[in-house]
């Protein structure tokens, strides 16, 4: 069985854009959560249920921030 | 904050434990440490996540090797680890980063109708609970030990497989632009060295032959025995490992089509790059 080279090449720029799904989300959690938790924590020791769970609490705060009218930064 | 955080061991707690299928059986000593009928499963980290993404380490084996003694510690060297706890693992760590069902596209073969189904990890999980290596062929007064491969054993044949066949590709092209002879001759060559791996293949699968008055472990002399065996002998065993990967492969799922209520099979392929694609 033979796969043709454009169908790796496709599937190999869809790991890529996995990666950087993944690190964006790191990024920016770690960003938002204030030095709560480091990029390589989140990296190295949370998992995806942690990513969960810290997203909703960023949304969270968002939102509030949003109601109060308080600046976000 | 300090860069060093002594807490870090504590960060992640295990989702599922689990038994493992092999019963702990075939590792070599220091692979496996701890209790294999409670082995605890963490979900994967980022960085886990981001290594089965990575396509030379899916390739190399590297990215199951990494992850599996990421997420299940008990299991010091992956490497070792037998066959038939590779698939149940890989499941079990799906389970504790993205939960129970994983969802998958089927096409109906008789209506070409694309099915959305839902497959609930745990009852497979369960089914390799319930499976028992049986390596033992006997075949008149001698009788024949197999075990399962370890996984530095398959991803070595793997990518020597790989190599092999894609080679024959590229000279089945060759072949359409002239140069027959010395195409053929090369075609040969590749057929032989992949007869040589099957016959490998064997070979390490064999742990000993027992005889009425002796035991024979020795590699060499098994080979031996085997290159100069009865047919027969060789076909016993090549039945008995087809038998025992059909065993161990995952199990079908059964799939009635929405359009057109046709029944089919659907089969998960353990590809990790799409299995740990969460869609």
């Amino acid at each position: 069985m033979y796969t043709p080279d454009s169908e790796i090449e496709n599937y190999l720029n869809s790991f890529d854009a996995v990666i950087k799904q993944i690190k964006e989300e790191i990024y920016r959690i770690s960003w938002y959560m204030r030095g709560g938790v480091s990029s390589l924590d989140l990296l190295h020791y949370f998992t995806r249920d942690d990513r969960i769970v810290m997203n909703e609490i960023i949304k969270e705060n968002i939102d509030l921030t949003q109601k109060s009218g308080l600046p976000l930064l | 904050m300090s860069s060093f955080n002594p807490l870090q061991k504590y960060y992640r707690q295990p989702k599922i434990y689990v038994a493992l299928p092999s019963k702990g059986v075939y590792y070599p000593q220091g692979s496996l440490q701890g209790d294999h009928t409670n082995v605890p499963i963490f979900g994967m980290t980022g960085m886990d996540e981001i290594i089965m993404k990575t396509p030379d380490a899916l390739f190399n084996g590297e990215a199951t090797v990494k992850i599996v003694q990421s997420c299940c510690p008990y299991i010091k060297d992956a490497w070792k680890m037998p066959s038939t706890d590779v698939d149940a693992l890989l499941i079990a760590i799906r389970i504790a980063t993205y939960g129970n069902d994983m969802d998958m596209t089927h096409v109906c073969p008789n209506c070409q109708t694309e099915n959305d189904l839902s497959i609930d990890l745990t009852k497979i999980l369960d089914y390799y609970s319930n499976l028992t290596f049986d390596g033992k062929i006997e075949i008149d007064d001698l009788t024949i030990t197999i075990r399962p491969l370890r996984y530095e054993e398959i991803t070595k044949f793997n990518i020597e497989n790989y190599k092999l066949q894609r080679t024959l590709f590229q000279l089945s092209q060759a072949e359409t632009s002239g140069n027959d002879d010395e195409t053929r001759k090369l075609q040969d060559e590749i057929y032989k060295k992949i007869s040589e791996m099957q016959m490998d293949l064997f070979i390490t699968s064999i742990e000993n032959v027992q005889m009425p008055e002796a035991i024979v472990e020795d590699e060499a002399l098994i080979t031996d025995w085997l290159k100069n065996s009865d047919r027969d002998f060789f076909k016993k065993i090549k039945d008995k490992l087809e038998t025992n990967k059909k065993i161990w492969d995952m199990p079908e799922q059964k799939v009635v089509c929405s359009n057109c209520g046709h029944e089919s099979h659907a089969i998960i392929t353990l590809d990790q790059a799409n299995f740990f694609d969460k869609s």
